[in-house]
């Protein structure tokens, strides 16, 4: 028993040593950055312990590291002499995983039982955190691009030109699509730009039983629809989540609030409401038919996503090549082509020719300050451009960088909405901190800057990133 | 040598105890108690809202309709989405009622709960915790019968599917590159989250690979220790360092590995490299173990 008490004792006072707040030395500093961005534990071979050993500050050592996944010019790749390099390799990996994780949506959902999913195969699923990786390891790409980029990425891993379907296994011989390249598999090593004009040719039988009827045809498969990552091909076929080939938004009950409700939690980290209580009240119609709208409660959460989600209005999937019973279909996002004139975007009665019109939609939140944004947009490019204008994003980023760096969750909402809670001074200081971060990236719009400021503040180098003490 | 340690069960269980408390208290989020501003509606408005309101709105001190006005009370009965969810006994409200539930509304919101900074410790990863084990626990060599079973602990513990975070991103490090269908551990973020399976995952991987002789001599041999070194402040600090290098030690926890290396010898006459080996598994299965 004596020795079980003298194990329990020596486990209590391991345990106290991660929440005392004593200073880490340059090594420790050291493992502590270089372990979060490869999340790897470091070889003590390593040349960059030596030199921190010898002096040189580990913060510019670690970076040295973390600078070793920087893309070559022009293309979006590792730089060749980095190919190989286990650390280059582990610190993109992470970063990138690090952005997928901030997504609501990972999956391909599924569409007349699986259809979307097999979308996997072809586009890899982490495709719109690639406009976060590519803006943290391109110098030259400024974070504004995330939101009004208009190019798609295509990441590159290291086994490309597989054979069989990376998911389900499908040989690519039984693939409906004669010039199909699949998503690349295996360790991360850079982006491609995918032509959004890159086709896809199909061919199947359209009946399950003889008589064959084959079908052939062409689609574009990687369009993209503006507005950064909220219009890649991924990001639209993961948030949209319709269950039917063939959607059609009426603005009222029917429209594509999944994708908006995601771009508030994905890009402005905000959960709705994202207006106060009153904001919503001028949206109540008791007399509507559509019953959200009769409540004031209702109306503060779709008020926001309603509204932003008319921008999507026209996507519809590529149906003819998706509807049928065959492991190699799959189903892309098309967009119609408005033909009716513009109309109320936010209608207090179903609009049968909603999903015709404009794709116009309003930017409607109140920000951390509390102001609110109330702001037509007349596409998703134009969405893009206008979230970018604002201050939340840039601090949403900041908020994200700062969390994975320190752990510590800080709060960027609107906290003078009188239902929101009371923030501790601590929680205040924290707060001040992050959207100081988050006017500095707006300003300066590179994330690997804003990453070295985070490593260099002072809370980084106490070993409990000074929770309790700010 | 594993029948003197881990076949203790009352440690064992003491060590999950104690281990479930910690990360209770030590590395979950924080959040204080509701505060709620007291105030007294009338008692005849209270039963009201208490009757026709409370069970959608929540208690009237903390209602998330106050301020709601008359005009906005009749009209939210009387429309279709309320109406048709508890028509009846609201629609039979009288002006005169509907006005006493909108005093009792009639005051400024409660301030939010109190807040508390949010932290969580940051863990690391499936890859992170391979790497280290591997690091600590194995030679490069992997010459021995004992080197292969090392390798393949690790590999059975943490390798395999489990609780350890870290997803497997787009078949990035899946054992079996080409024959896993689905991504692993898909909802894990990059720092995992604590979990008692996680737990019990590391335990039992210190447990099994620290009952073998070569992986104590290797993790000695890498802080440049042998099971003869004394255990004295240095070369315990030495080895608190290699196998926990962003934490820095204090003398408390110092002279408390030395004290259960010193009594594992005296007390319970064991040997040099059975002495080190309760210090090492007291490393390992601590949660510092698993901090980035």
């Amino acid at each position: 028993m004596k020795r079980l008490n003298q194990f329990l004792l020596i486990l209590s006072m391991l345990f106290s040593l991660q929440v005392t707040a004593s200073d880490l030395n340059d090594i420790a500093i050291f493992y502590r950055c270089y372990s979060q961005i490869t999340q790897k534990f470091p070889d003590p071979q390593l040349s960059q312990i030596a030199a921190v050993k010898a002096g040189k500050d580990p913060i510019t050592a670690c970076l040295e590291i973390f600078d070793s996944a920087s893309f070559a010019n022009k293309t979006h790749t590792l730089k060749a002499a980095n190919v190989n390099d286990d650390n280059a390799k582990a610190v993109l990996k992470t970063m990138h995983t690090l952005h997928f994780s901030w997504f609501a949506m990972q999956f391909y959902p599924e569409i007349a039982s699986q259809y979307l999913t097999n979308v996997n195969n072809i586009l890899d699923s982490s495709s719109p955190a690639s406009f976060l990786t590519k803006s943290l390891f391109d110098n030259a790409s400024p974070m504004s691009d995330i939101v009004s980029g208009t190019v798609s990425y295509r990441p590159i891993r290291v086994f490309e030109n597989v054979p069989n379907a990376p998911y389900n296994g499908t040989a690519i011989a039984d693939y409906i699509f004669t010039n199909v390249k699949f998503a690349s598999v295996g360790n991360l090593l850079g982006f491609e730009i995918l032509p959004v004009d890159d086709t896809l040719d199909y061919s199947f039988d359209e009946n399950q039983n003889p008589p064959e009827s084959i079908i052939t045809g062409t689609l574009t498969y990687n369009k993209h629809f503006g507005g950064g990552l909220m219009g890649h091909q991924t990001y639209l076929i993961q948030n949209i989540k319709s269950n039917t080939f063939n959607p059609t938004p009426d603005g009222g009950v029917k429209t594509m609030r999944n994708w908006s409700r995601s771009v508030f939690n994905d890009l402005l980290c905000r959960a709705l409401p994202a207006v106060r209580e009153s904001d919503g009240a001028s949206f109540v119609d008791l007399q509507s038919s559509i019953t959200f709208r009769n409540s004031q409660s209702c109306v503060k959460c779709h008020t926001s996503m309603d509204q932003m989600a008319g921008v999507v209005r026209g996507a519809v999937y590529s149906a003819k090549v998706g509807k049928f019973f065959n492991p190699g279909h799959s189903a892309f996002i098309e967009e119609r082509t408005p033909t009716q004139p513009s109309a109320d975007i936010f209608p207090t009665a179903p609009d049968p020719a909603f999903r015709n019109r404009p794709p116009e939609g309003r930017l409607y939140y109140r920000t951390h300050n509390g102001t609110l944004v109330d702001q037509a947009v007349s596409n998703l490019q134009d969405l893009g451009t206008k979230i970018a204008a604002q201050d939340d994003m840039y601090n949403c980023m900041a908020k994200r960088y700062y969390q994975f760096f320190t752990g510590i969750d800080g709060d960027i909402g609107d906290i003078a909405d009188p239902h929101h809670g009371t923030l501790s001074s601590e929680e205040l200081v924290v707060r001040g901190i992050i959207l100081n971060l988050g006017q500095q990236l707006k300003t300066h719009q590179n994330s690997r800057v804003l990453i070295e400021t985070i490593l260099r503040r002072p809370e980084y180098k106490k070993s409990n990133f000074n929770v309790g003490g700010f | 040598m594993k029948s003197i340690i881990f076949n203790h069960y009352s440690l064992t269980k003491a060590i999950w105890l104690l281990i479930l408390l910690c990360f209770i208290s030590c590395v979950g989020g924080t959040k204080s108690e509701l505060v709620i501003e007291n105030r007294s509606p009338s008692s005849n408005s209270s039963t009201l809202y208490q009757q026709h309101c409370m069970s959608c709105h929540g208690e009237i001190e903390n209602s998330e309709k106050i301020g709601r006005t008359f005009t906005q009370i009749k009209g939210a009965i009387h429309s279709g989405a309320i109406a048709a969810m508890n028509g009846a006994s609201l629609l039979a409200l009288t002006d005169q009622e509907l006005q006493e539930v909108a005093d009792a509304l009639d005051r400024p919101f409660p301030p939010g709960p109190p807040q508390t900074l949010q932290f969580k410790q940051i863990l690391g990863g499936r890859e992170y915790l391979i790497s280290k084990f591997k690091m600590i626990f194995m030679t490069d060599g992997m010459s021995s019968s004992e080197e292969t079973t090392i390798k393949n602990l690790i590999d059975d513990f943490l390798t395999k599917p489990g609780y350890l975070g870290g997803k497997c991103e787009h078949l990035a490090f899946c054992s079996n590159l080409f024959g896993i269908t689905q991504q692993e551990d898909a909802s894990a973020l990059v720092h995992p989250i604590p979990s008692v399976p996680r737990r019990g995952v590391l335990t039992k991987a210190c447990q099994e690979i620290l009952s073998l002789d070569t992986a104590v001599t290797n993790a000695l041999t890498f802080a440049s220790l042998t099971s003869s070194s004394t255990a004295n402040e240095t070369n315990i600090e030495k080895l608190f360092t290699v196998m926990n290098p962003s934490i820095i030690i204090n003398s408390t926890v110092s002279s408390g590995l030395i004290n259960l290396h010193t009594e594992a010898k005296t007390i319970h006459a064991l040997s040099d490299i059975e002495a080190w080996q309760m210090v090492i598994y007291a490393l390992c299965v601590s949660p510092t173990f698993e901090l980035l």
